[in-house]
């Protein structure tokens, strides 16, 4: 099977379980939220598909292959994370940090950036209209922006799976609304895009599917519209549904 | 950066130090005519008397020639593995000292002083202690916590803290007619004992340290992003980290036990190339090789010029290094993102 697939994935610490027998598949083109309370377990998810952290037991798939065999190298070419707009002590410009994306798939050791990386790089900036910037200091941005660098370095790595955390977080209602439109095209081109959200209204009109996690379970994962009714979602954030179903 | 201004940035740091270098070997209390020096370096001596031809091959290339390519290649040498540490540990105040390198061969000379070794021994005594006190740093920090990066600064102070309280026992110990001098000394730091075999065993594994922290250039920028993210672009982060460790940590002991303790210029000098060069450190490393060496050049050269009887090169290297860095300071902070 060619895809991600995530197989009874368990994780614990300090002797607390926080992903408990997790499993599920995600194909290319499919764009995945995964949504739960605070604690839920999304973001430890989200490492254990990264291979950042190790599963006390199950396993991570790539198009068949196991991450855990995968060298850092291989695993970057297939795999990308976005993560949030964080800063950084010395002052990259932007040319730079989105230029990182290739190291990768282009020659680790050179000393200067390949003339091919480079192009991939404006490419991707010229993608997500973030040109302009190019010389700016990644540090001196605007959260938008710097999401926007990240998303961008993604793209230059030439990896088909985009992991996102958080991908809304600091960002405008403008700034929200290009962001969705982003990841649908991306989505239509055939990038397969895995997300965290905290925003289940919005994550029903964009995903096309949804993956619920409450005490580090799945509990539902299907149609991003089907599973995030009104009721569905006040019983995973335990309040009462009092509002009328999402838009 | 263009690429014009790069090519332009290169031009200048290495022909302002091969410059250096010739006048360097014009300065000192013997004076050497431009003309005789040139023709010294060039080979075109035939005229002069025999003689003055002897003396001027032996002060010229045989004293000065070897100790101000120590200079260069002591000062480049630290100032690479600063700035290898600085990208490391993600930090623009470390040192190479942070793992305890410099007390480490501190204690070894000062072992070798008090032991009577040759200078050979002391060489090596000193290189050890340098590593050795390292690998203490590294080992107790792979006992408790290997990824943790805060871990790793800890057992470097406890690692510095406990080959300076060594050091302490030895000066407590020395005999303080002879042997305590000689270690308050060597601790100034100091060029005029450097030889031409010592020369000729630092140059390769300081070129081979120097090219080998280049090549990772891209992957310490990668780090900067933070180690997770680092692991995300492909980078086998851990395998880099103490890979430049120990390649940052030999650069410094290699120099450590031929000059003695020349300290913070680690430290400034690849804050100066960043402001230059911009923070990518398959620029920074190198440029801080040619910035570094120009730097404890013209201190050493202060040092033998400036009065009859010697300066120790470290100490002036201290006190420059505070002018340059209050100088420099408000120009430096915007190299730091906030």
């Amino acid at each position: 099977m060619t895809g991600l697939v995530v197989d009874s994935l368990s994780f614990a610490r300090g002797g607390r379980t926080v992903l408990d027998g997790v499993s599920f598949g995600m194909q290319a083109g499919e764009m995945v939220a995964l949504l739960g309370p605070n604690g839920a377990g999304k973001t430890t998810l989200l490492r254990l598909v990264l291979r950042l952290l190790r599963p006390r037991s199950g396993r991570v798939l790539l198009d068949g292959r196991a991450i855990a065999g995968m060298t850092r190298r291989v695993l970057a070419t297939h795999l990308a994370y976005v993560p949030q707009g964080h800063g950084v002590v010395f002052p990259y410009r932007v040319r730079d940090v989105v230029a990182l994306g290739r190291l990768a798939g282009g020659a680790m050791l050179a000393p200067v950036v390949p003339a091919a990386d480079r192009d991939a790089a404006e490419q991707a900036m010229a993608r997500l209209a973030i040109g302009h910037l190019a010389d700016r200091s990644y540090a001196a941005l605007s959260g938008g922006e710097r999401q926007a660098v990240l998303i961008a370095r993604a793209l230059a790595q030439g990896a088909r799976l985009l992991v996102l955390d958080e991908p809304e977080t600091g960002l405008d209602y403008g700034q929200q609304q290009r962001l969705s439109g982003l990841l649908r095209g991306l989505a239509g081109e055939g990038y397969g895009i895995l997300a965290t959200t905290h925003d289940p209204l919005r994550a029903a009109r964009i995903f096309s599917r949804a993956i619920l996690m409450r005490e580090g379970r799945l509990v539902a994962d299907g149609p991003a519209a089907e599973m995030l009714s009104a009721q569905a979602i006040a019983d995973l954030y335990g309040f009462m549904a009092v509002s009328a179903p999402p838009a | 950066m263009t690429a014009w201004r790069e090519r332009a940035l290169w031009a200048v740091a290495l022909g302002g130090l091969l410059l250096l270098m010739v006048v360097s070997l014009g300065l000192g209390w013997y004076r050497v005519p431009l003309g005789d020096l040139v023709g010294v370096l060039v080979g075109r001596d035939g005229g002069m008397p025999e003689g003055r031809r002897a003396l001027l091959h032996s002060i010229v290339l045989g004293t000065r020639l070897p100790r101000i390519a120590g200079a260069v290649v002591v000062g480049g040498a630290l100032s690479v593995s600063g700035a290898g540490f600085q990208a490391v540990f993600r930090n623009p105040l470390v040192s190479p000292g942070l793992l305890g390198v410099l007390a480490g061969a501190g204690f070894g000379a000062a072992l070798g002083i008090v032991a009577g070794a040759s200078p050979m021994g002391m060489h090596l005594l000193s290189f050890a202690g340098g590593a050795v006190a390292v690998a203490v740093a590294v080992g107790v920090a792979r006992l408790f916590d290997a990824a943790s990066m805060l871990m790793l600064v800890f057992s470097g102070l406890v690692s510095t803290a406990l080959f300076t309280a060594l050091l302490s026992l030895l000066k407590y110990v020395a005999d303080p007619d002879r042997q305590l001098p000689d270690i308050v000394f060597w601790l100034l730091g100091s060029l005029t004992q450097v030889t031409g075999g010592d020369l000729g065993m630092m140059v390769a594994p300081v070129a081979i340290g120097i090219v080998a922290l280049t090549l990772c250039g891209r992957m310490l920028d990668a780090l900067a992003m933070g180690d997770d993210e680092a692991r995300t672009l492909g980078v086998p982060v851990g395998v880099l980290r103490y890979g430049v460790i120990a390649v940052a940590t030999v650069l410094s002991a290699v120099t450590v036990s031929v000059a003695g303790m020349i300290g913070w210029i680690g430290l400034i000098v690849p804050h100066v190339a960043r402001l230059l060069a911009g923070p990518c450190n398959a620029r920074v490393l190198p440029l801080s090789a040619c910035l570094g060496g120009a730097f404890l050049l013209v201190c050493d050269d202060l040092a033998r010029c400036v009065s009859v009887e010697e300066i120790p090169v470290g100490l002036i290297a201290d006190l420059l290094g505070v002018v340059i860095f209050l100088g420099v300071l408000r120009l430096i902070r915007r190299g730091w993102a906030e």
